[in-house]
């Protein structure tokens, strides 16, 4: 236990170690190269601030200049017309930043793709222009003088020091954004990234998030201004301006989009290559857009990507032992382990209130009535199942249940709570849980983790602060994991829990959904075409597993599905719906030996 | 004259049709049956071009179509009426029924009056936008839209999905009619009594796979076609 | 009141550049469904083809009208069909980034090859057409520009909706699954349209060649209005972009002259996010839903 929790401190520490070791290690050069790599420090913070933004949110930020920009006249100015102390200062022009990052995050929650890039660059711009025009305070585009910093009494003055000091400030920076990129915080923005749904009906808030993004990123950029300006000694408009911001985007595209690594190694090299082309000054530019395009061609997972490509045929042969434990594992896995009973038990509710109540409930869109006064009850502890040809108006019912659909009329009640109006993130809380149709795993997260955000407690700040523990492998994640790894446990995927979940087989993914859905130990579950597309074993298995859930936990269940034959042996109740109308409900052997239902099937003979 | 031989289709994970073959002649018509899920739409959609094979093969007229996309598939002769309709909206009838002409080469497209002449109805709508159309005027455009490429295959996608009845039997009638001139159907269907009205033979599938082929007769009121469909 | 007809003289001008400048934008987005952020950057290319055409190879104007166009078309249609397709099976973020570079990466490719970094090119025609009332000239060259940009983008809706080149576009536009059950290739229709959007940008180089100067700006300067008027005029409504070009370069005109020259450049921002928060759809929605 206490090595691994040292083996995820190193791989915390290391990307901010990295950084330091960069820094000092430049003061063995001379001193315009002392000066290169004191830009290149920056530029690497840079990288990593833009690692939640860009890399793990997908947001084409344009915006970089402006919030350096921020940061760099924001603490300057305190500095130089208050005779506000350094560290004070950069602590405002964080502050500035993280402002500015909300307010541009806000608007940001309403766009996507490039509508969103295009409310980023109106920001750039009006930024660069409020700078310009400024003049009084920001001496406009001639500039204002930035004096070298003061810190306890010491003036940084010589490049050394100047280049020890960028490296402390970025080092710490980078330490914090590597917590949260690894931590819980990160996770989410990728399960965001993979599927909206799918996070969404797991307690998360995507435009909290997204606010969040800009806001810490934006934090962390306009430090890097902060501590770049008095490096620069002068600063105009122009340091900041949209150039900046389609460098600053390259960078974690060229180094890697979903590390901090990768953003490191991006800013680090893109960074250096003008002066490393020295000769071919001119040339820079367009080498560096070239590659930045070539990349996104050729490794789309920027450079980190190749790396760990390369790495990972070196340490093939060192997987190929592992594989094979694993295997043997897996093969125990095949049966999977009786559930066990914890000490928390699901607060039993009182056996006469119905899990389910679907009251009087209609939806049209448009001129199409999906569904007509839908009435369903499903009583706790039991399984009810749901079929219907296409446009029967199941998936709409199901969308209803499960909060991201708003009937136009009638209630739905679940465990006796009015649930209409209440957000579908919101209805985890409640005790209900789903999988879906085309399956919403998180692909580039580990089962484990999948599971984890499974859990709930997803809240934004929740997971920002909780990411310390979740990447130092603290208490509150121990307390996590091993909720997730009983969950795991019960459909089979234990010994897998480390795997990437986007490399599993569908029906190894379908499970995944089950243990996901599961982990919290909701009071119903409701199931979306869970046999779709898998084969027979997987659909006994699955089957099996219904059942033990049902009878161990008194798990109550409705699903919808099209495979009748799996429907009939796992149901006990059994409605069909045909043209948004509720045609049969009972039995499922009765219900589909009745004429009226196999005419809407086959049709009238 | 189709010869399909072991077709596969695959999505990531899902294997929606599992080597499926089957063979039609000029002038026949089968109908593919099954449940949804069973893996219909994939496989004609996939024989047409719109979607892509994962194994086998499929021949036309001798020639294999197997690589090609759906807008050269529709140029050899086959055309597909699909689930969705995938109309334009914003296009009206008469602008609809000119853009498949695009699909018409070495071929005299059919001229629109023809296809006014087999929907009536559609020609009293034809400056509307398809947009407005009503659901079975719709289904009539899209099928319009299909024959203006003069195929000698036509492909319906559960043609009576969200239609009443009386549509249903007069876009029928329609259908028969054309297929005097020789026209080979196939037909995917949930509705057995929409399969047995267009074509002579089915065949049923279930999970990705047929597992049942015969006349349609035999098909309606069979123990086995029960079985097959619920399994 | 002189004064502002003789501003609006000049609005109309760069409006009319602004409408053909977005034309091009637009069709790429209504037929292939990408924002082109690259667009300014071939709208440069067919201004300083105009540049090479006049002053090195000394060819007449009507060659510069003619065949930059379809030079710069051809190199648009080339960047589709073989950066842009491979992308677009993974996933719209990187085909969006790998516009945005490769515009960059062509603004820089022009300012290597041309290092001086201001040219010009003459004016198309010289003198004044008429004299309006309160003594303001209307110069051939304003009327050329005004009525010859937004002809050739009024003539871009015409293609688009009447003629067959055009119908291929539209319906893939429409609905791309249907398109090509009606016999229209994906690839061969994109490229096309990519070839369409890039004559409409190139026309837009040549048009903006005298009256903006010749420099690797241009890129920058009319990328943002083509974006904007798209907003306005709403992103896939070719006719609306004619109206998004023209209302923004009148109110940049009139935000410089009454306002400051600092408010210009701040006009189409405050615009496009005003637009952005009231009425995303723009002024005219022309109604294509997008059937998956």
């Amino acid at each position: 236990m206490p090595e691994s929790r040292l083996r995820h401190g190193r791989a915390v520490a290391a990307p901010a170690a990295a950084v330091l070791g960069v820094a000092i290690a430049g003061i063995a050069l001379d001193s315009y190269l002392q000066y290169v790599v004191g830009l290149c420090v920056v530029a690497i913070l840079v990288g990593a601030a833009l690692v939640p933004l860009v890399g793990l949110a997908r947001i084409v930020m344009l915006a970089t200049g402006a919030m350096m920009g921020i940061g760099a006249y924001a603490s300057s100015l305190l500095i130089t017309k208050l005779g506000v102390p350094f560290l004070a200062a950069l602590a405002v022009g964080a502050i500035a930043g993280a402002v500015a990052g909300f307010l541009l995050g806000l608007p940001a929650i309403r766009f996507r793709s490039h509508h969103l890039a295009m409310v980023t660059l109106v920001f750039q711009a009006l930024g660069i222009i409020v700078i310009r025009e400024w003049k009084t305070m920001t001496g406009g585009a001639e500039g204002m003088r930035v004096p070298p910093v003061v810190m306890l009494g010491y003036t940084f003055r010589s490049d050394e020091s100047n280049l020890v000091l960028l490296g402390i400030f970025a080092a710490a920076s980078v330490l914090v954004i590597t917590i949260l990129v690894r931590g819980s915080f990160g996770k989410v923005l990728r399960a965001i990234t993979a599927t909206e749904v799918g996070s969404t009906a797991f307690g998360v808030h995507l435009g909290a998030y997204k606010v969040a993004a800009f806001t810490v990123s934006c934090t962390f950029l306009a430090i890097a201004g902060a501590i770049l300006a008095p490096r620069i000694r002068i600063i105009d408009p122009d340091s900041f301006g949209i150039m900046q911001s389609i460098n600053a985007l390259a960078y974690p595209i060229v180094g890697g989009m979903t590390s901090v690594w990768g953003g490191l190694l991006g800013g680090g090299l893109l960074r250096a290559l003008p002066e490393a082309l020295r000769a071919f000054k001119d040339y820079a530019e367009l080498i560096y857009t070239a590659l930045a395009v070539l990349i996104i061609l050729v490794l789309p997972g920027g450079l980190v990507s190749g790396i760990e490509r390369i790495a990972g045929r070196v340490g093939a042969f060192r997987e190929a032992s592992l594989q094979e434990e694993s295997a043997a594992l897996s093969a125990h896995d095949r049966e999977p382990t009786v559930i066990r009973h914890d000490a928390a038990q699901p607060v039993a509710a009182k056996p006469s209130v119905p899990a389910l109540e679907v009251l009087g409930v209609s939806r049209s869109f448009g001129s199409l009535a999906a569904i007509v006064d839908v009435a369903l009850t499903v009583p706790a502890g039991s399984i009810h199942g749901l079929i219907g040809p296409n446009g029967a108006g199941k998936t709409t019912l199901f969308n209803i249940i499960s909060g991201f659909t708003e009937p136009d009329r009638g209630e739905v009640r679940l465990f006796g709570a009015e649930s209409v109006g209440i957000a579908a993130r919101s209805r985890l809380r409640m005790g209900v849980a789903r999988t879906f149709q085309h399956v919403a795993i998180y692909g580039d997260l580990s089962l484990l983790d999948n599971v984890m955000i499974g859990l709930g407690e997803n809240g934004v700040l929740q997971t920002i602060v909780g990411s310390a523990d979740d990447a130092l492998r603290g208490p509150r994640y121990r307390r996590r994991e091993d909720l997730a790894k009983a969950a795991l446990d019960i459909v089979g995927l234990h010994a897998r829990r480390a795997e990437r979940a986007g490399s599993l087989a569908l029906g190894d993914q379908r499970r995944l959904e089950v243990a996901r859905a599961i982990a919290s130990r909701p009071r119903l579950l409701l199931l979306d075409e869970p046999a779709s597309g898998v084969a027979i074993e997987e659909e006994r298995r699955l089957k099996d597993l219904l059942h033990r859930l049902n009878a161990e936990w008194s798990l109550t269940m409705l699903l919808i599905e099209h495979n009748i034959r799996f429907v009939v042996d796992c149901c006990v109740n059994l409605s069909v719906m045909h043209q948004g109308v509720l045609v049969a409900e009972g039995r499922p052997d009765e219900v589909i030996a009745r004429t009226d239902v196999q005419q809407i099937y086959f049709g009238k003979v | 004259m189709l010869k399909v031989d072991e077709l596969s289709v695959q999505y990531g994970q899902v294997v929606a049709v599992r080597k499926l073959s089957f063979e039609l002649g000029t002038g026949e018509a089968v109908a593919i049956l099954g449940t949804n899920g069973a893996g219909k739409t994939s496989a004609v959609e996939s024989i047409v071009g719109l979607l892509h094979k994962s194994g086998g093969s499929v021949i036309y007229g001798g020639t294999d179509i197997t690589g090609q996309p759906a807008s050269t598939i529709v140029r050899h002769g086959i055309a597909l009426v699909p689930q969705l309709r995938e109309l334009f909206f914003d296009f009206t009838v008469d602008e609809t029924l000119l853009a498949a002409r695009a699909a018409c080469r070495g071929r005299t497209p059919v001229e629109s009056d023809e296809i006014y002449a087999l929907f009536p109805r559609l020609a009293e709508r034809r400056r509307s936008q398809a947009g407005n159309l009503s659901g079975g005027e719709q289904q009539m455009l899209a099928i319009g839209r299909a024959l203006v490429t003069r195929p000698s295959l036509l492909v319906l996608d559960e043609l009576s999905a969200g239609l009443a009845q009386g549509i249903v039997t007069s876009v029928i009638a329609s259908l028969k009619k054309i297929r005097v001139s020789g026209l080979s159907l196939v037909v995917v269907e949930q509705n057995l009594e929409i399969a047995a009205a267009l074509a002579e033979r089915c065949i049923v599938m279930s999970v990705g796979e047929a597992v049942w082929r015969g006349p349609v007769h035999e098909a309606i009121g069979s123990e086995t076609i029960r079985d097959a469909f619920f399994h | 009141m002189v004064e502002i007809l003789d501003l609006l003289l000049g609005a109309l001008k760069i409006g009319a550049i602004y409408a053909l400048a977005a034309s091009g934008f637009v069709v790429i987005h209504k037929a292939t469904k990408t924002v082109n952020f690259a667009h300014g950057a071939f709208i440069m290319l067919g201004a300083y083809g105009a540049w090479a055409t006049l002053t090195l190879l000394k060819w007449p104007y009507w060659v510069a009208y003619t065949a930059v166009p379809i030079v710069v078309g051809a190199l648009a249609a080339l960047v589709e069909f073989v950066i842009l397709r491979p992308l677009r099976r993974a996933d719209l973020f990187s085909v969006l980034i790998a516009t945005v570079f490769l515009g960059v990466a062509m603004m820089e490719l022009i300012r290597i090859v041309y290092e001086v970094e201001l040219l010009s090119v003459p004016s198309v025609f010289s003198g004044v057409l008429a004299e309006l009332p309160g003594e303001i000239f209307l110069t051939k060259e304003t009327a050329w520009i005004g009525a010859g940009a937004i002809a050739c983008a009024v003539a871009a809706t015409l293609v688009f909706e009447r003629l067959t080149l055009g119908r291929g576009m539209k319906a893939m536009a429409s609905n791309y699954r249907g398109a090509q059950l009606c016999g229209y290739s994906v690839p061969v229709t994109y490229a096309l349209a990519w070839f369409f959007g890039g004559v409409l940008a190139g026309l837009a180089g040549v048009f903006a060649a005298p009256p903006m100067g010749i420099n690797p700006e241009l890129a920058t300067a009319l990328i943002v209005p083509a974006f904007v008027a798209a907003v306005i005029g709403g992103f896939d409504s070719l006719k609306g972009v004619i109206v998004g070009g023209i209302i923004l370069a009148i109110i940049e005109t009139l935000a410089a002259a009454y306002i400051s020259s600092a408010a210009k450049s701040a006009a189409s921002f405050v615009l496009v996010f005003l637009f952005l928060l009231i009425r995303p759809e723009g002024l005219f929605t022309e109604g294509t839903r997008r059937h998956a």
